[in-house]
């Protein structure tokens, strides 16, 4: 492997390059589904690749290929030095990477059981067992489970002298049940929208307590299709978790990639509100909301020891006391901000893409209140639960989400469920009117294996630990 | 420069020159259908099991990207991968992997094998499909996979060079892709198809708001560079300091690059049969009734001359057009073989690869022209909203259809028959059902666009009454 990373560099040295790195990756994931009974699929799969980032004449190039041979890595290394070259012919000043020290190291993450070790037919079992809970009922028209596995072992050098090895491993799980009764279909979904994620091994899977929740969940989703609609109107508006960690994602944590303040997405995934002033003044939220970003914490799916510029993983805040105090930073663009190092959010999607800004795992401290006291605590309100439908503005101003299930908060007590609960917002608005955060007991590390960014598309994985939290006076219902 | 140095000058670049046509040998011969076909015999070949069926897909993709009028990615990639379904008896193993050497293509064959031993019998299961024939759709142009990093970066510099001139900043990509798609199966089926498309796609800002244009075309000559660069420009200098109006109904006029949001979650999730059988598309039960305004005629076709896609579907079935609605009549779905079978009808080759929880969905979805024009639109609408496209679209109720999203880049208040002013951008929260059957007018040119989350689809610029804005933002 030590050829094949060096090969690269001095290759792309030859070329002119100032500066040069090459990952190398090889993948393997597993991912199963069955559905309404039967298999929905079971697709396995290993690729392997490389792609080679170069600096030249100031500007950036980025070449990747999946044949690794000594020849083909000269071809892409060479390929890279040129289409930088080209970069060139259109930038204004050099690009210049913020210092890292050299890093030689060993990364793994945390796991106890190897889920690529664990027999098709178990897995298969347990889905195959969750699927005849939830079809009991003829009113349930689609039963889906699914499990996903996948571990990545990357190969980083550059030529600051890096060399780093990693391997992720990642595992997830998740059912939906959808209900129909003439034109009328509720969907509920377990434990999670599309399923909850971590960097863990199968050890996560009997965690998430699939089986014991299935009757549950299936009973909901009946429930729903009599209960009556989501009012309209302003109501105090409690998240569960959940839905909170969507919240974040998107109100924050897009908001903070410091490449979309300085325009560099704005032709598909958009600007930010939060342009550099208001870093370190800007009242983002109320006094109690801390969210930090942490490329650290254990088992978040963003978790690394290193990003894709070599930069070791950090924990910092985006917002303290409710003011706005960080952004999400590269080696590239950690300098147009003043700061002296990266933050190490520079990740790409697997080997053939370049490596950009991306969240890293941002949570919501947990609050001093026990969630029951909230819901006390509460007059006129709504819980909503578990994300149906999320859309949002380029600047991340003005948010719209749907979820599955709305609970109906009167004088301190839950009274009853509501179907197609929406809540609409303007993000320092909504933020600045959150006056309570339960405690860590109903904290959850919650993972996105699938946000999007970039042209060409990449996906990335991250997760939002968040309990739930209480906004006051928040339009509901818009959706009728 | 004289003639010593031009020798030299030629001796120097003599050998770049060849490395670069051996490079481009090198590609040609390994995307070529015979060297498909080779790797296609050598696994088929040696597959263990009953049956067997491979995917290859892959190709070249470059993508120069530009912001704040310089460029600041710029990326190629190139590479092929496999998937290998293996059936024993009714047992079905998949395994893909993009390792296409002798060990790796034993690898991923000896692991689908293994896979289907422990799968359980699929009670849907299928022999695979005997050879078909296929209709010639020629969207391979040799220009479009040959555009070299070079010649992107003077096409972009053209247009930021028109941006300064404005004292505006782009940002946009040009992007040239060349991809590969094969299906073959132990039967002797055999599909092959190489494409090609490029895009132009810029957003253009006078520092606050923004103007936004996009072009694709399978050939990077047709691509009209400069007519998306003005374009943008225009809306740029347009969209100077919106103005706030109030939410509520408005009549829209829909330009071409917003009307795919309208019909993309019903491709995803109501024109598929799958989805009318397990009855969770709302036209599960409305074949041959009205369901829309009897202009709207919708059908999936591959063919069209818009149209940017491939001839067959992932079971290697021939793609067939396929009448999803007619004058506002429901005419039918799109099928792989197994709805087909279910429904007792012929495959349209809309699958994807088997066995998948997601059933059959269309891909080149076509809506009919009408005979306005975008200008007469504009000319006669009292007091409506021009949008020039949409962010960020969520569907919020299948059954009823509702979609919620915002405007983007340049949305404009019309009054009297003219373009008054730029409002700011607003959110609708409307049900498309409903948006069908307010249908004003619909335009006689039709263009290739994508939805916000991807799709590409030929559509027409419409107008609709009553459509609803829900709430508004600062920008």
């Amino acid at each position: 492997m030590k050829q094949f990373l060096e090969l690269a560099l001095d290759t792309a040295k030859h070329e002119g390059a100032t500066y040069a790195d090459i990952r190398i990756i090889d993948d393997k994931s597993e991912d199963i589904a069955v559905k309404n009974g039967k298999i929905g699929r079971i697709n396995c799969s290993n690729s392997l690749g490389f792609g080679v980032r170069v600096i030249k004449d100031g500007a950036w190039g980025f070449a990747s290929s999946s044949t690794l041979t000594k020849e083909e890595i000269q071809r892409v290394a060479t390929l890279a030095a040129r289409i930088a070259k080209a970069s060139a012919t259109l930038s204004k000043k050099p690009v210049e990477l913020v210092p890292e020290p050299a890093h030689t190291d060993k990364w793994t993450s945390n796991y106890i059981i190897d889920p690529f070790t664990v027999p098709l037919e178990e897995k298969l079992d347990l889905l195959f067992k969750i699927d005849s809970i939830l079809r009991k009922d003829k009113k349930i028209v689609v039963a889906e489970g699914h499990m996903s596995f996948w571990r990545e072992h990357q190969f980083f050098a550059s030529t600051d002298g890096s060399v780093i090895e990693q391997t992720i491993l990642r595992s997830g799980a998740g059912y939906q049940a959808q209900a129909r009764d003439g034109s009328e279909l509720q969907t509920r979904s377990y434990p999670m929208m599309g399923g909850q994620y971590m960097q863990l091994g199968y050890e996560l899977i009997p965690a998430l307590r699939l089986l014991e929740n299935a009757e549950r969940v299936r009973e909901e989703a009946i429930a729903l299709l009599t209960a009556p609609q989501c009012p309209e109107g302003k109501l105090d508006l409690i998240l569960e978790g959940s839905q909170l960690a969507l919240q974040i994602h998107e109100s924050l944590g897009h908001p903070s990639e410091l490449d979309r303040v300085l325009g560099m997405e704005a032709n598909y995934a958009g600007t930010s509100f939060l342009t550099t002033e208001k870093l370190g003044k800007f009242k983002y939220g109320s006094d109690i909301v801390n969210i930090v970003a942490d490329g650290t914490v254990p088992n978040g799916l963003a978790t690394v020891g290193y990003d894709d510029d070599g930069v070791r993983a950090q924990r910092w805040f985006l917002v303290k006391d409710g003011i706005f105090s960080g952004y999400l930073t590269n080696r590239e663009l950690a300098g147009t901000i003043g700061e002296e190092r990266s933050r190490g959010a520079n990740r790409a999607d697997g080997y053939s893409s370049l490596p950009m800004i991306r969240m890293t795992n941002i949570s919501l401290l947990p609050g001093n209140v026990p969630y029951d006291d909230i819901i006390a605590d509460t007059e006129d309100g709504i819980v909503m639960a578990t994300t149906k439908s999320w859309s949002i503005d380029q600047r991340r101003l003005n948010f719209q989400f749907g979820c599955e299930i709305g609970y109906l908060v009167k004088h301190g007590k839950i009274t009853g469920i509501v179907k197609n609960p929406t809540y609409q917002g303007i993000t320092p608005e909504f933020w600045n009117s959150c006056d309570a955060i339960a405690d860590e007991k109903s904290w959850v590390l919650w993972g996105v294996p699938n946000c999007g960014k970039g042209q060409p598309g990449q996906r990335a994985e991250m997760s939002h630990g968040a309990s739930a939290a209480r906004f006051r006076k928040v339009t509901v219902g818009v959706a009728r | 420069m004289g003639e010593h140095h031009k020798r030299k000058y030629i001796q120097n670049l003599a050998p770049l020159i060849e490395k670069i046509w051996k490079e481009e040998e090198e590609k040609e011969r390994a995307f070529s259908r015979e060297h498909i076909e080779g790797i296609v015999r050598k696994v088929l070949d040696d597959a263990k099991g009953d049956q067997a069926e491979l995917l290859i897909h892959g190709g070249e993709s470059a993508l120069t990207r530009f912001a704040n009028n310089i460029i600041h990615q710029n990326v190629s990639d190139r590479g092929l991968a496999i998937s290998v379904r293996v059936d024993v008896g009714k047992r079905q193993g998949r395994f893909s992997t993009n390792i296409l050497t002798e060990e790796g293509l034993r690898f991923a064959l000896d692991k689908a094998y293994e896979l289907a031993k422990s799968s359980p019998e699929n009670p849907d299961w299928l022999p695979v499909l005997q050879p078909q024939e296929y209709r010639e759709l020629n969207n391979f142009f040799q220009k479009t996979a040959d555009l070299s990093p070079e010649e992107r970066a003077e096409i972009v510099k053209r247009h930021i060079e028109r941006c300064k001139e404005k004292e505006l900043s782009s940002a946009g990509i040009l992007s040239n892709d060349e991809n590969i798609i094969a299906v073959a199966n132990t039967s002797g089926l055999f599909a092959y198809h190489r494409g090609t498309q490029a895009k132009f796609s810029a957003t253009t800002s006078n520092g606050n708001t923004s103007g936004w244009a996009e072009d694709v075309s399978p050939d990077v000559e047709k691509l009209n560079f400069d007519e998306v660069s003005a374009r943008s420009i225009e809306k740029a200098i347009l969209n100077q300091k919106p103005r706030e109006i109030n939410a509520g109904e408005y009549t829209v006029i829909l330009e071409h690059s917003a009307v795919p949001e309208i019909f993309i979650y019903m491709a995803w999730m109501a024109f598929g049969a799958r989805a009318v059988i397990e009855g969770t598309s709302f036209l599960r039960d409305k074949v041959g009734k009205k369901v829309f305004d009897e202009r709207i005629t919708i059908t999936d076709d591959v063919y069209h001359p818009l149209s940017l896609g491939v001839p067959f579907d992932y079971e290697g079935h021939p793609t067939a057009k396929a009448n999803l609605i007619e004058n506002g009549v429901v005419k039918g779905f799109v099928h792989d073989r197994l709805t087909a079978k279910e429904f007792g009808t012929e495959s349209t080759g809309h699958a994807l690869p088997q066995p998948n929880p997601y059933g059959p969905i269309p891909r080149n979805l076509v809506i009919s022209a009408g005979d306005s024009t975008l200008d007469e639109m504009i000319k006669t609408t009292e007091r409506g909203i021009l949008v020039t496209h949409f962010h960020y679209t969520n569907i919020i109720d299948p059954m009823r259809m509702i979609v919620t999203g915002m405007t983007r880049d340049g949305t404009f208040l019309v009054e009297d028959g003219k373009i008054a002013y730029p409002v700011k951008n607003l959110r609708f929260t409307q049900s498309m059902i409903d948006a069908l059957n307010n249908v004003v007018s619909i335009s006689r040119d039709q263009k290739t666009v994508s939805a916000f989350f991807g799709g590409s689809m030929v559509v027409p610029a419409m107008k609709i009454n009553n459509f609803r804005f829900t709430s508004t933002t600062d920008f």
